[in-house]
């Protein structure tokens, strides 16, 4: 251990030197002068400044994010389901401050990539050399007729973003009488979080099973097949009674009238594309997505609406010294999913960091785990390692789904991780 | 002069962060699910910190080839090399064990005390790894102690030898039930 310990001074002093003569003449001043500004305080955009100060505290960061507290979307089905209570997926940033982490409670409304600036609404300006954006998703509200932010805020919730929306969507659970239907509407795909509609489903069959019986969930599918459709599947079989005439879940694909075209709030009736009406008690319904508004208006996205990205460092391919990181960024075959969004700010926190000290970045490598929890002793994940292969996120076959008939003992060790793993990650991220 | 210790100072903080980058790249992967450092804050996800580094090794070997039973970390070692292994087992056995209060039965921890310190101590050295001794699980996440003895036990893990013998010797003098007065005492360890 002293060894090391002698080793590893005498290589720093050695470098020290070197430093020092040339960096006479390239420091330009001697006080803290690197700025990174973090636009969104969710998994990713809170990782990517915790990380930054972490590798180099000498960088100024400042992380502006609207809100007071950050609802995680992962595990939102639990309080949906009425399983977990809305407190313990809320988060402050009081934590994160303790990192040095200059925390604004503001909205960014314009990015300035020439002279390298953000505005707020409050009129505040701030200088970056390095800006993160972490906007997470926002909705195109004009591809289903009758739907708009209004209509989602008091009678049909989206609850694709945690907080209140979660709240609205499981209030109206209780509130609903045995014998009614839950509509789900799934947005076509890429959308934040592929599995997350099934998992909601499953949670909510769950809370009917043992409330409303006579009640039923009903899943609008606007293509022929989802994510992990087997597994799903396996386990509605083996616990809603999926496929046989008292299910708790119903699934239309696409054909069978599972895409929407219009909503009819007042009488509370969704239109297919095909012409069915699919008439409910509750309806949620989650829009097609992009984007978060920011990096919209600021034309970091192309025409898909998300945002293209270099993989090695997350750098925007539109504008430079901008990066983006998590749902807004184009990272396939990456997920959009809280834990990607965290893997990916760490990595361009290092890239950060490697550019303002004038070094290479490193070859970059990503990890995802996520789990779907499906009911009482029952959650299903995926889990894998991304590399970097000719400048792309690949995936070489570290990583899969949990198998199919699986075990009753796998499936409910399968929920103890994803506790657990629930725990750690929004450590990481808000800690 | 000022300026010169002031970029001495940067200096240093620049080279200790570029020497921790690469390192960075490898661990900050583990610790999204480990927890800070290792320090998992459980209760079925164990906490790696201090852990024996050739432990460490075995352990993502046998994830590698599908020898232990695993969920996701059967799917995750496949992603690295005995090298890197080997740097992450360096760069957890460095990290503090930090353990959490836990739930526990109290005349189960006095029984499990002894029983213990009977037949696991010897090895199961408090806060060292090196030697003989193999990794801290005093203090362990007790949901997690309970997945693996309960796989060493019906055998779906491979038991190492030395484990099995004692494991033996104890249902057989102390009866089944003491594997569970073990865990309680063994999650009663809390800031000692």
């Amino acid at each position: 251990m002293s060894n090391f310990n002698r080793r590893h001074f005498i290589k720093v002093a050695a470098s020290v030197t070197a430093v020092g003569i040339a960096g006479c003449t390239t420091l330009p001043k001697l006080k803290a002068e690197k700025r990174v500004v973090v636009i969104g305080g969710g998994a990713g955009g809170a990782t990517a400044a915790k990380y930054i100060r972490k590798n180099d505290p000498t960088i100024e960061v400042t992380l502006i994010e609207a809100h007071k507290y950050h609802y995680t979307c992962f595990m939102s089905n639990e309080v949906i389901g009425g399983e977990r209570s809305i407190q313990s997926i809320k988060f402050s940033y009081d934590k994160l401050a303790g990192y040095g982490i200059n925390i604004v409670h503001d909205l960014a409304i314009e990015i300035e990539p020439i002279s390298k600036k953000v505005t707020t609404r409050n009129g505040d300006v701030f200088y970056y050399d390095r800006l993160v954006v972490a906007p997470g998703i926002d909705f195109k509200w004009n591809e289903v007729e009758g739907y708009d932010p209004q209509i989602a805020s008091i009678k049909i919730p989206h609850a694709w973003k945690a907080g209140s929306q979660t709240i609205l969507l499981r209030k109206q659970l209780e509130a609903m009488q045995d014998g009614g239907t839950v509509i789900i509407s799934v947005p076509r795909r890429p959308f934040r979080c592929h599995p997350g509609p099934y998992e909601r489903a499953s949670l909510i069959a769950h809370y009917l099973k043992t409330h409303k019986p006579a009640s039923k969930v009903l899943i609008l599918e606007p293509s022929k097949t989802f994510a992990q459709q087997k597994l799903f599947v396996q386990a509605w079989k083996r616990l809603y009674g999926f496929g046989t005439k008292n299910s708790l879940i119903d699934w239309l694909p696409a054909a069978e009238g599972g895409k929407v075209s219009e909503l009819d709030a007042k009488n509370m009736i969704i239109h297919s594309t095909s012409g069915e009406q699919h008439k409910a008690d509750v309806i949620n319904l989650i829009p097609p997505q992009q984007a978060g508004n920011i990096a919209v208006v600021s034309d970091l996205v192309n025409g898909s609406g998300w945002c293209p990205v270099h993989h090695q460092t997350f750098e925007s391919m539109r504008y430079k010294d901008i990066h983006v990181i998590g749902d807004a960024s184009i990272a396939k075959p990456m997920p959009k999913s809280g834990y990607s969004a965290n893997s990916q700010a760490k990595v361009c926190a290092i890239a950060i960091v490697r550019a303002l000290q004038g070094k290479e970045m490193l070859t970059p490598n990503f990890l995802n785990a996520c789990y779907a929890v499906l009911g009482k002793d029952y959650a299903i994940s995926v889990a894998a390692v991304y590399k970097l292969e000719n400048n792309k996120i690949t995936f070489k076959g570290a990583g899969g789904l949990s198998p199919m008939d699986a075990s009753v003992e796998v499936r409910r060790r399968e929920l103890l991780y994803a506790h657990s793993w629930y725990n750690n990650i929004t450590q990481d991220i808000f800690e | 002069m000022n300026k010169f210790k002031l970029l001495l100072l940067a200096s240093l903080l620049f080279n200790t962060a570029w020497a921790s980058d690469e390192l960075s790249m490898l661990v900050d992967n583990c610790t999204g699910c480990h927890g800070k450092e290792g320090n998992s804050l459980g209760p079925a996800i164990p906490i790696i910190a201090s852990m024996n580094p050739n432990t460490f090794v075995k352990a993502m070997q046998e994830f590698k080839n599908g020898e232990r039973p695993a969920t996701v970390m059967k799917y995750l070692a496949k992603a690295y090399t005995n090298a890197e292994f080997k740097q992450m087992a360096d760069y957890f056995a460095n990290q503090k064990f930090i353990p959490n209060e836990q739930i526990v039965e109290l005349d189960r921890v006095a029984r499990g005390k002894v029983v213990y310190g009977k037949y696991c101590q010897m090895c199961h050295l408090k806060n060292v790894y090196t030697g003989k001794g193999s990794t801290i699980i005093e203090g362990q996440w007790m949901d997690y102690l309970r997945l693996n003895l309960s796989d060493f036990y019906t055998g779906i893990r491979d038991m190492p030898r030395p484990i099995q013998l004692q494991v033996q010797m104890l249902v057989k003098a102390e009866g089944e039930d003491s594997i569970e007065d073990i865990i309680h005492y063994l999650g009663s360890v809390y800031n000692q």
